[in-house]
């Protein structure tokens, strides 16, 4: 959250996650180096450019594999919630490591006097028309045009700007260029690099982004059928006591749109479960500090009207909540948003 | 997300995960044996 303009909010836990980063690809390419040098040592420049271009491109395949599992293992288990909250930073390094891997293909090219092949390879249309023997490097190119793009426009002024749901839209072009990634190196290194490790990567690194993404959709889809309504469209939540202190019970409205119910102590509120930041999902974020806190990057709202408390001025839909028969019921047309509708039992659930 | 971006997500990840797969499967059969070595040229 922010009241004034800085570039980057930096604070420990952005620099912790940018710095263990920083490390982890420090580490991949330093073992990757090491370990190629000591197998098969480079006869010459081009074959020692060679090897930098197979660390940095496998590295960067690696950390797209890693940014698109953080979002299915986030929501399996809570324990990888801190992966996803500096992802951005996460997405530009992986577009600089797959600039890297660029630029030295072209220093391969460079240093042997070749630059003109590269173009000639990259523009003998009849090879378009064949599955083995495709271009493939235009595919990287489109996937880095792709990372570009989503590395430029990642910095919050163009979320606001853009919207969240045209941002949110614009940054899933990243399973694209996951795909296109995926057939570049299929098409290419694995066309005529005959080690095992190539598929195994490939195989590995696409199934368990697939698998992931299949559990937690799996998962998700209880969530999204409508809750019955009763009279009047009030739809059950349960006893005030089947609501965690301090946390949420989400629920869906007939549309599908989902309602986090809160309680914080006596006090139940109802809110969108979409964050007015990424459309994050507050319902399986906590009460901290008097706040509902998205899980994703700790934006905060009172629990009484959905606003950001001052000098913030993000604000919420609330929905309207009442105590029936001892059960806890929300209605599903949401209020408009800053709009208090928050109720206090007679007395605090055990 | 949103509803409508979920059931989205939902409609087009597996189709391209189904167009991924089959691509690296093609890719994997129909790519060229490796190349003999002259060895076992002269060794015959």
């Amino acid at each position: 959250m922010s009241v004034g303009y800085r570039a980057v909010q930096w604070n420990r836990a952005k620099l912790v996650y940018d710095a263990i980063l920083l490390l982890g690809v420090a580490l991949y390419i330093g073992v990757f180096l090491l370990i190629a040098y000591r197998i098969d040592p480079p006869k010459d420049l081009p074959a020692a450019i060679d090897l930098r271009i197979r660390a940095f491109g496998s590295c960067a395949f690696v950390m797209l594999t890693i940014i698109l599992s953080i979002g299915p293992l986030a929501r399996l288990d809570r324990r990888f919630l801190p992966l996803l909250y500096n992802r951005r930073h996460f997405g530009v390094l992986t577009f600089i490591i797959a600039s890297l891997h660029v630029s030295y293909m072209l220093e391969w090219y460079a240093v042997q006097g070749n630059l003109p092949n590269l173009i000639n390879e990259l523009m003998t249309w009849g090879d378009y028309g064949k599955f083995i023997g495709f271009p493939f490097k235009v595919l990287g190119i489109i996937a880095l045009v792709i990372l570009f793009l989503m590395a430029a426009t990642s910095h919050d002024f163009w979320l606001g700007l853009l919207t969240p749901r045209v941002w949110k839209g614009l940054h899933m072009a990243l399973y694209a260029a996951y795909a296109l990634v995926v057939m570049h190196v299929a098409l290419g290194i694995m066309q005529y690099v005959h080690t095992p490790l190539i598929p195994a990567m490939l195989i590995g690194g696409f199934g368990i982004v697939t698998v992931l993404h299949l559990v937690a959709g799996w998962r998700e889809r209880a969530g999204d059928r409508g809750g019955k309504a009763a009279d009047g469209g009030w739809i059950a939540v349960g006893a005030p006591a089947s609501i965690p202190d301090k946390g949420a019970r989400i629920v869906a409205a007939p549309g599908g749109e989902r309602i986090a119910v809160f309680r914080d102590g006596a006090e139940i509120g109802a809110l969108t479960n979409l964050c007015a930041h990424q459309a994050g999902p507050i319902g399986e974020g906590r009460i901290i500090d008097g706040c509902v806190t998205c899980p994703w990057h700790g934006y905060q709202y009172r629990l009484a009207d959905g606003c950001a408390p001052p000098p913030f001025s993000e604000k919420l839909a609330t929905y309207r909540v009442r105590i029936r028969d001892g059960v806890v019921e929300v209605h599903p047309d949401a209020l408009q948003p800053g709009t208090p509708a928050s109720i206090f039992l007679t007395a605090t659930p055990e | 997300m949103r509803r409508s971006q979920r059931t989205l997500h939902r409609a087009l990840w597996p189709l391209l995960a189904l167009a991924v797969g089959l691509g690296i499967a093609l890719a994997l059969g129909l790519r060229a044996p490796p190349a003999v070595p002259q060895a076992a040229e002269v060794a015959r």
